[in-house]
């Protein structure tokens, strides 16, 4: 076959093609301005490799461990009231195991799907009670032969679990409260004895609510909204009482003091009656209240995020504190430091009190320490301050030695707590050691460690998980990346870094969930990588330490990208809203049937199925602090749970986004839709 | 490799022999230690102190030995070919040494290295003032001080330099007409230091005529100031103060107001909770051992007890120490001079763990032993990153609260305005090490006799924001001092000098608010605002 001229310049600009095809599926950067205006809809996208959209992308896993082998992780601990028994949430093995504690060993252990996570022994110690974080739901079990005796349908992600204690109640309620009782929930009525007749108590972290239940009458449970991710409760000895830890702050305008929540609720009459704000403090995971309900305890971070990061020193970040809150109607809530001047005991997470109320106990997560604090020298500061000292005391930091007793050394990541029954003895689960410290409260010192039994191997997740919630990397060990990412998620602030001058480009922490294949990183795409996420600018900009040394970057790069997406949480009832949520999204026309141009649809910058491009866009939400004007395009997976939205945390909600921020349909074409439209829109959004 | 170079360095201390004519005293019974002591002739006077001259400090026969305490004692000089030697500080791997010493036929001072085996000194850095009080930093640096060269030395003014471990890339890293010296690491990886004032340095404007405790109105001239010579004025004091080792983040850590006023020669305990010092100052109680706790460094200054006073039959008056020196595992060494009840020579003691007694671990009859430090590895601290920009000549300064001194002057409420006053511009007075090259301290020679000496009164006014902030921009690398004024310019209160670092964005949290407190979450006014630019009109007072 004779090829002529023509034949020959159309064989070179076919093998040009190929080759260049080539080059971009190997990396090199290629040019195709027809393709890329075609998907993306914009003119302005240069060089670019074929791999950046064409490659094998996996959806991120839902809920569950992710850490690559079945580590404990122990959670809630509860001890039987004879104080031979402890019982233990092993939340990354998806089992409950029992302790022997005069043996110290695992004496058994039962499979419990759903990352349990809260533990609570009835009264009588008849029955049990486990969360199901991903399950949405608690178990209730015979103590005795660990069977399942009823399943409670709980809130979204059910977390810490009480009983209130029957004895108390029957004792110190008097006639008036028990009818006021009746007319709400009556647990006991008809009922058997025991535990039977007990309530039952879960915080939701994910709907933000107190589910009260009551075994046996699964009709009868009721939830009380509590604040913005409830974490921790506590019931008061005498059962008049319950009071909850909120981690998250409640939504507000990014530039206003954060404050989160202490939820009372007056049992009696099961009824919220005292919300009370813990101002620029937040990470509440741990609660106690007294045996007399007159305060409660609870471990936070104050925080600074208004202030630009200029330093990390003297507390500038944050720092842990213990809230000392009356919980009488206008009662005092004082923010005790935990740490001192040049050291910060990151993460307070578990907080337990002794019974005669003399002694608390508070786990530093991220230092691998519990502290003991003098309950009755906080009552002494309390009482002898004026109001504008109290207000002063979360910033004193030289406070701390009048009411701390010890700081007492753990393994990793001690979190939740409980004491023996008659207060002798604490134990301690060390989250990332599974394992459970055993320290004697008449000495203040570590006595034993109750092996739990996980695999000995370390893999290069849970190092990284190590890391990842261990202070020492940042400046006198001021915070972790747990500080800012409870779970690999998000604290919700917005921050002010001072690496591109002061008061300029306000960000919103992201969440960390699902983010494995969504790179580059940052809200302005600098970082290709996690490991340059997380490398020595990292240091520079915020830990102001050493940087990770490399193997640690590695570790803790493979745990970020193992972080899971929570689960896909949508009642049934509402699919056919999500479906034309769904159609919506993916729309091309607007109501009147005009065309939405391709740059303006949502699937194009929040591309399936991560839902993001990869790619900056400008969709003018840039203020005028802000040194750019276009942003990363965030992945839009678990986007239910990670809210305040936009860069700068600007949009309290999903709808926000939309109602507030996009006057002239920059950010999609939304302004023709109806106030239904939007919600089924959402709907879909959340429902991702 | 390492087990081998251990075992060498150990057969290398046990193979250390007495040198002739040293006559030991023997040792208390604790285990044996090896440590690297400072060795003055006993014809120098008893009133040896920290603060004395470097000349009187360490006289000619001064010199470094390691000495191997125990039954049997032996003593390996360090510092040999050198006239006179002191301030010795051991590597973090316990196998070298760096001190302060001065070469026969020499006037100045500068900092030499040797391995604890050879005992051959290597010059590591000289200028053409006195270098001294070397210390190891993290990542192969070391801090030192230098002064600026001629004079009696007791007046003279140091400031602390920082180098690579061959001695090269020196940089400056305080400034202004303070004092620095003593730098010593934090485990967090800061440099602690000691930072003398000159009681005039505080009063360099003329008291107006209606100063009060409450409202000192002094009028600060806009152009010229009388200027005052301060190179006569011996030091009123040092406080401890604490920067990163590339000199950013100035902080006070006891400040300067508290006694004792000379706190000198500070060192963190190896559990990190203690940072104990040499106290001075203290009137009829002669020189202490200080201590301090790091969480609350400032209220928590207290004396250590070392058990040399009236429990040795020595009024508590008549003890001179010399230096404490935290042990790893608890305890101290402390060079001292009992005074009366029997000693007249300075040795060196050992004060267990928890214990507040000291006991004799080392004394000669021909020597006063003045400074002891343990030769065996340390934890090495933590480094910093630097914030430190080369290629800027500015710095920000953001200060939350301008009006933070109203609890101490009910007349800072009146304030409207800030006055920042500029110290000359510095550069390094003169660099010679063992790599430097001469062009470098040529030039650097060169640029420093052009400078013009003492404080230049360039004043630029800045309103204060609402909330009392207001946000800088300053020059780099150079000291300056901010007045509170009222709306007529009559000024309120002054904070110390401070300084910022090329690039460095610094914040201040209030003036002369308490060190011991973190700040308050708010929106910081002069945030929203650009800095203002800050230039000051060089002039000779």
């Amino acid at each position: 076959m004779k090829v002529g001229k023509k034949g020959s310049l159309w064989r070179f600009l076919v093998l040009l093609a190929l080759a260049a095809a080539a080059a971009g599926f190997f990396g090199l950067e290629v040019l195709f301005p027809r393709h890329l205006r075609a998907v993306t809809g914009r003119s302005d996208i240069g060089l670019m490799r074929c791999t950046y959209c064409h490659r094998k992308v996996l959806e991120p896993p839902r809920g569950g461990n992710h850490v690559g082998l079945d580590y404990m992780s122990p959670a809630g601990l509860a001890v039987s009231p004879d104080g031979k028994t402890l019982y233990v949430a092993a939340e990354g093995a998806d089992r409950l195991l029992v302790v022997d504690l005069g043996e110290k060993r695992v004496r058994s252990s039962l499979p419990i799907q759903g990352r349990p996570h809260g533990v609570a022994v009835s009264s009588d110690g008849e029955r049990l009670a486990v969360t199901g974080r991903d399950g949405d739901r608690v178990l209730l079990l015979d103590a005795a032969t660990l069977e399942t005796v009823e399943t409670l349908p709980t809130g979204y992600e059910p977390l810490a679990a009480a009983f209130r204690p029957l004895m108390a109640r029957n004792d110190s309620l008097g006639g008036a409260a028990e009818a006021a009782e009746k007319s709400t929930l009556q647990p006991g009525e008809g009922g058997g004895t025991g535990s039977r007749q007990e309530n039952l108590y879960t915080v939701n972290g994910t709907s933000g609510d107190l589910s009260i239940l009551t075994p046996g009458r699964p009709g009868q449970s009721l939830r009380l909204r509590a604040g913005t991710s409830p974490y921790g409760l506590a019931v008061a000895a005498d059962g008049r009482l319950l009071a909850v830890a909120n981690r998250m702050a409640d939504p507000g305008p990014p530039r206003r003091v954060p404050a989160s929540e202490v939820t009372l609720v007056d049992l009696t009459r099961n009824r919220v009656t005292d919300r009370r704000k813990l101002v620029s403090a937040h990470l509440s995971e741990g609660i106690a209240l007294s045996s007399d309900g007159s305060f409660a305890l609870v471990g936070a971070v104050r925080v600074r995020n208004l202030l630009p990061l200029t330093q990390v020193a003297r507390g500038a970040v944050m720092n842990s504190v213990l809230v000392y809150l009356e919980t009488k109607p206008d009662g005092r809530t004082v923010q005790f430091p935990l740490g001192d001047v040049n050291s910060y005991f990151a993460d307070p997470s578990g907080v337990v009190l002794t019974p005669d109320d003399r002694i608390a106990f508070v786990a530093a997560g991220g230092a691998n320490i519990v502290i003991a604090v003098d309950v009755e020298a906080l009552q002494n500061l309390v009482q002898g301050s004026g109001k504008s000292e109290i207000a002063s005391v979360g910033e004193n930091l030289a406070l701390s030695a009048g009411y701390i007793l010890a700081r007492i050394p753990t393994g990793e990541n001690p979190r939740q707590m409980v004491l023996s029954p008659e207060g002798g003895l604490l134990y301690v689960a060390e989250r990332l050691n599974d394992s459970i410290a055993v320290i004697d409260v008449k000495s203040l010192t570590l006595t034993g460690r109750i092996d739990l039994g996980g695999p000995k191997e370390l893999t290069p997740e849970r190092r990284g998980e190590r890391v990842f919630s261990n202070a020492s990397v940042t400046f006198q060990g001021q915070f972790s990346c747990r500080s800012c990412h409870p779970d690999g998620h998000h604290d919700g602030l917005v921050y002010d870094f001072d690496i591109d001058g002061i008061g300029r480009n306000l960000l919103e922490t992201r969440s960390l969930r699902g983010i494995r294949d969504t790179a580059p990183f940052k809200w302005n795409g600098k970082n290709p990588d996690l490991a340059t996420q997380c490398g020595p600018r990292f240091a520079l900009v915020l830990t102001r330490s050493d940087p990770f040394p490399p193997e640690d970057l590695q570790d803790l790069v493979r745990y970020i990208e193992s972080i899971p997406l929570p689960p896909v949480r949508l009642p049934k009832s509402l699919a056919k809203a999500r479906e034309e949520g769904r159609k919506i999204f993916h729309r091309a026309e607007t109501k009147k049937g005009a065309e939405i141009p391709v740059a303006d649809r949502c699937p194009t910058c929040h591309r399936e199925p991560l839902f993001t491009d990869r790619l900056m866009a400008d969709v003018e939400s840039g203020a005028p602090t802000d040194s750019g004007r276009s942003f990363d395009a965030p992945h839009l997976l678990g986007i239910a749970a990670s809210g305040p939205y936009l860069h700068d945390g600007r949009a309290l909600s999903l709808e926000e986004i939309w109602t507030r921020f996009n006057p002239n349909d920059t950010h999609g074409v939304t302004n023709d839709l109806d106030k239904v439209q939007l919600n089924d829109l959402i709907l879909y959004l959340r429902s991702l | 490799m390492k087990h081998r170079l251990t075992a060498f360095f150990l057969l290398a201390l046990l193979a250390i022999r007495p040198s002739a004519g040293e006559v030991s005293v023997p040792a208390a019974e604790e285990d044996p230690l090896s440590i690297v002591v400072t060795q003055v002739p006993r014809s120098s006077d008893g009133s040896w102190n920290r603060a004395m001259a470097l000349e009187k400090r360490y006289p000619a026969g001064s010199r470094i030995a390691l000495v191997r305490t125990g039954p049997a004692t032996s003593t390996f000089i360090l510092s040999r070919g050198l006239e006179a030697a002191g301030e010795p500080a051991v590597s973090w791997n316990g196998k070298s040494v760096l001190f302060t010493g001065r070469k026969a036929g020499k006037t100045n001072w500068a900092i030499y290295e040797t391995d604890l085996t050879s005992g051959k000194p290597k010059l590591k850095v000289q200028t053409e003032g006195d270098c001294a009080a070397p210390a190891y930093l993290a990542k192969n640096r070391l801090v030192f001080a230098c002064s600026e060269g001629g004079g009696d030395s007791e007046y003279q003014r140091w400031r602390i330099y920082s180098a690579s471990s061959h001695g090269t890339g020196i940089e400056q890293i305080t400034f202004g007409p303070a004092s620095a010296t003593d730098p010593a690491l934090l485990l967090d990886g800061r440099v602690l230091f000691s930072m003398g004032r000159k009681s005039a340095m505080g009063q360099s404007r003329k008291p107006g005529d209606s100063e009060t405790k409450a409202f000192q109105s002094r009028p600060l001239p806009v152009e010229g100031h009388p200027g005052i010579d301060l190179g006569r004025q011996k030091w009123s004091g040092f406080g401890l103060l604490t920067i990163n080792p590339d000199g950013t983040s100035l902080n006070s850590f006891t400040g300067s107001h508290r006694p004792p006023f000379y706190k000198l020669r500070p060192r963190q305990t190896a559990d990190g909770k203690r940072v104990v010092f040499v106290a001075g100052g203290t009137g009829e109680r002669g020189w202490r051992a200080g201590q301090t706790e790091m969480g609350r460094p400032l209220t928590a200054l207290s004396e250590l007890p070392v058990g040399l006073g009236k429990s040795g039959g020595v009024a508590p008056e008549r003890l001179s120490l010399g230096a404490v020196e935290p042990l790893p595992g608890g305890g101290f060494l402390v060079a001292a001079l009992p005074g009366a009840g029997g000693k007249k020579s300075w040795g060196i003691y050992r004060v267990p763990k928890g214990g507040t007694k000291a006991a004799a671990l080392f004394d000669t009859e021909d020597w006063n032993e003045v400074e002891a430090v343990l030769a065996a590895p340390r934890m090495e601290p933590k480094g910093r990153p630097s914030r430190v920009k080369p290629s800027k000549k500015s710095a920000l300064l953001l200060c939350y609260d301008g009006l933070g001194t109203r609890e101490e002057n009910p007349g800072a409420s009146r304030a409207a305005k800030i006055l920042v006053e500029g110290w000359t511009a510095e550069k390094l007075e003169a660099g010679k090490s063992s790599t430097s090259s001469l062009q470098e301290i040529q030039a650097q020679r060169g640029k420093a006799r052009a400078m013009p000496k003492g404080p230049l009164s360039a004043v630029v006014e800045v309103p204060l924001e609402k909330d009392g902030s207001f946000f800088l921009k300053i020059p780099a690398d150079r000291a300056i001092r901010i007045w509170t004024a009222d709306a007529e310019g009559r000024t309120i209160a002054a904070c110390n000098w401070i300084w910022a670092r090329k690039g460095e964005i610094r914040a201040c949290f209030g003036c002369h608010e308490n060190p011991e407190t973190a700040p308050v979450n708010r929106l910081i006014e002069a945030t929203k605002k650009e800095p203002v630019s800050v230039e000051f009109q060089e002039a000779r007072p």
